[in-house]
């Protein structure tokens, strides 16, 4: 008995650490922050970068090495599925529509599901909405895709194999959207799937 | 085979340890990482003053997340001796700018809107700084925008709203132009 716990001991010090650490490790490498809002397929995090921020997100932030944008810069929704769930993909062409929030300027960016820009080349991976054609209803629509495609075409092709995890990021610039009242009157576009290649 | 009693009570002891861990591992790891936005950021601005953001062919961007349609700007400065001016014209565009602390929390930010004429003149200032204004303004601060923190060692992200490659050109010497730099003469007006 009396040498079994010295040994007790240290298999409980080193289980108390283990799952410690390990489930703090799970907690953080789930992408999404507890405190997002969801609007559609878009994902806003208004929290983050603030004082109000839970140590969750935090840490989740500090992993994923993104600079948030201050309150007085704007808010990024970001998108990693379509409007029915499932994973936006590099290989799969998607159409963005519909009604866009109120904001004094936003850019819409295809990126790598780090956050890592998808090299351009010569294609756009991003448009702004002083450049943007409107629909005759002032709605948008894009296709995001890895080919080229007819009207305004966000290239999805840059980065690693084909069928790799992509992000869609729609950047709010100069509005007041960062509290959830406001957040939960705005429509953002739907992103569709049209096919597979 | 020890006694339920003491399983269960090694049980918990493991548990609480494990709570105690976990709770210190996810307070710790803004602190201590140096993969997060700050790090990053602090391993980028590398100038005295700012240092603009190449942005890269390949698709491993020092800082991952930044808008592709900016240009970015960093800027890293201490007011523990004596504030900072942080000075910077772009009439043209749509500019925004953060100061970030080493938590990661945007202590303060600001659009060109908040501007006059789009051109931001801005002092930082430690609390000490702040009350010697307070008591003496001086008047070289008309125009300017104050601002006070808690934390000495700040960083500035300045994004410049530059979608074609003539826009950042331009938005590069606008950043080129700018100014990020201790006044340690200011006080002493």
């Amino acid at each position: 008995m009396r040498f079994q716990l010295p040994l007790g001991l240290l298999f409980l010090v080193a289980a108390g650490f283990g799952i410690g650490v390990g489930s703090a490790w799970l907690m953080t490498q789930s992408i999404q922050p507890l405190d997002a809002i969801k609007l559609g397929a878009w994902v806003a995090s208004p929290n983050a970068g603030t004082a109000d921020a839970d140590p969750y997100s935090r840490a989740r932030l500090a992993r994923t090495g993104e600079l948030p944008l201050g309150s007085g810069e704007g808010l990024a929704l970001v998108a990693r599925t379509d409007s029915s769930g499932r994973a936006l993909q590099s290989n799969c062409i998607y159409r963005v529509s519909g009604q866009t929030p109120q904001a004094r300027l936003w850019t819409l960016s295809v990126e790598a599901a780090d956050g890592q820009p998808l090299a351009a080349a010569q294609n756009i991976t991003a448009v702004g909405s002083d450049g943007l054609f409107r629909q005759g209803d002032g709605g948008l629509d894009v296709v995001v895709a890895p080919t080229p495609q007819a009207g305004i075409w966000l290239a999805s092709n840059g980065g690693g194999a084909s069928g790799s995890p992509i992000r869609l990021v729609a950047r709010l610039y100069d509005t007041p959207a960062r509290t959830v009242t406001a957040l939960t009157n705005f429509v953002m576009p739907a992103i569709s799937r049209e096919r597979c290649l | 085979m020890p006694a339920a009693g003491t399983l269960s009570a090694g049980l918990l002891a493991t548990l609480l340890l494990a709570g105690i861990i976990h709770i210190a591992t996810i307070l710790l790891v803004p602190h201590y990482s140096n993969a997060d936005g700050w790090s990053r950021a602090a391993t980028a601005a590398v100038n005295e003053g700012w240092t603009p953001l190449i942005s890269p062919d390949s698709s491993q961007a020092a800082i991952p997340g930044l808008d592709p349609l900016f240009v970015h700007g960093l800027c890293r400065f201490s007011i523990s001796e004596a504030p900072a001016i942080l000075s910077f014209e772009a009439a043209n565009r749509f500019w925004s700018l953060a100061l970030y602390d080493r938590s990661g929390t945007v202590e303060f930010s600001l659009n060109d809107r908040t501007a006059v004429d789009g051109a931001l003149e801005m002092l930082v200032v430690n609390s000490l700084d702040a009350e010697r204004l307070k008591e003496s303004p001086q008047a070289d601060l008309e125009g300017m925008i104050i601002v006070e923190s808690a934390n000495d060692d700040l960083i500035a992200v300045l994004r410049l709203y530059a979608p074609e490659p003539a826009d950042r050109a331009e938005a590069a010497a606008q950043i080129a132009a700018a100014q990020c730099a201790p006044a340690p003469d200011f006080m002493e007006n």
